[in-house]
């Protein structure tokens, strides 16, 4: 069965009272009680960032676009599975992916 | 597996700094520098002789534009890479190092070994930005292109004959040249001119120009040339 594809001109946004912290040179997500919730590499740390329920996903793409190597296609792939992850650690609000 | 040598070109304002850079980055194994000027035009001459793999520039500095070397180093159309080096936290010039084509961007702050990574990086095709500074310059590149959307929606609000005199304006002629060139009254020019700025969100001709040129609208609308 074909995958559905998400809709890139949602506005992906993190749950309220979520936010990232600095822990052993890690970057964590954590919940409002300051519960770790998911480790994030670099980009991943960056992209939570753009969640914010103002931007797309459209332009979260092309913004990575223009700062790496890598095709639009690419950068669509990464940014979707990416946001993925987030959904399915329950960081986002639901239905913004 | 034998670390590839990055042939390397080095520019900045400081002599001082780029000796030291010749000296700390040439000891290191898959590092060769090709050479070093003061210059932006010098820099990018020894780009353009000495093919290196990668150029790393400083940023601005007092009688030196690093944005302008790298802009400059792309335009030659050399497979060359561009690293600048500014300073941490700099958000602008991070920006501005990347709209100008940068490959790459470390700080000052940056260890030797951090240098030697990325300029091994660039060379293999990878672009390198500090981790810390991402997210803030996503969100940089996101907000000047959100601008640039409105700034072309609203260019295209306007009517031929607004463009038609709003070539003029930005070309520096007053309405009653403008008027006689193009076959209207002045009263006509000067309710056109009025409404060129209203609909651009500009408040005077010099504005309207630097909005012109800022988002490139005459040659994105194939108007004049360009």
């Amino acid at each position: 069965m074909r995958e559905q594809m998400p809709d890139t001109t949602l506005r992906p946004c993190h749950l309220p009272g979520t936010r990232l912290e600095q822990r052993g040179g890690r970057v964590i997500v954590c919940d409002a009680d300051g519960k770790a919730m998911l480790a994030l590499n670099e980009s991943a740390a960056a992209l939570w960032e753009l969640c914010d329920g103002s931007t797309t996903i459209d332009e979260m793409v092309m913004a990575i676009c223009e700062v790496s190597s890598i095709s639009v296609h690419q950068a669509r792939d990464d940014v979707e599975r990416t946001l993925g992850e987030f959904e399915r650690a329950g960081l986002l609000l639901a239905g913004d992916v | 597996m034998a670390l590839e040598t990055a042939t390397v070109v080095l520019g900045g304002g400081m002599p001082a700094v780029l000796e030291v850079l010749d000296f700390a980055l040439g000891r290191r194994p898959g590092v060769a520098i090709l050479g070093w000027d003061t210059s932006v035009q010098g820099t990018v001459d020894k780009v353009a002789a000495r093919s290196p793999d990668v150029a790393l520039v400083c940023a601005d500095l007092p009688d030196w534009d690093g944005i302008k070397a790298c802009t400059d180093i792309k335009r030659l159309g050399t497979p060359t890479r561009v690293i600048v080096v500014g300073s941490e936290g700099d958000q602008a010039t991070l920006i501005s190092a990347v709209k100008a084509g940068a490959d790459g961007y470390v700080t000052v702050a940056d260890s030797v070994d951090d240098l030697v990574g990325a300029l091994h990086q660039v060379h293999r095709g990878e672009s390198r930005v500090p981790p810390l500074m991402l997210g803030s310059l996503l969100r940089g590149l996101i907000e000047l292109r959100r601008e640039d959307d409105a700034a072309v929606e609203r260019f295209a609000s306007l009517g031929n004959r607004e463009r038609e005199v709003l070539v003029e304006l930005v070309a520096g002629l007053d309405h009653h040249t403008i008027a006689t060139k193009l076959h209207l009254s002045p009263h006509t020019v000067r309710t056109h001119s009025q409404n060129i700025l209203t609909k651009l969100g500009v408040h005077s001709r010099l504005e309207a120009a630097r909005f012109v040129f800022e988002h490139d609208l005459f040659s994105r609308f194939g108007i004049g040339d360009g």
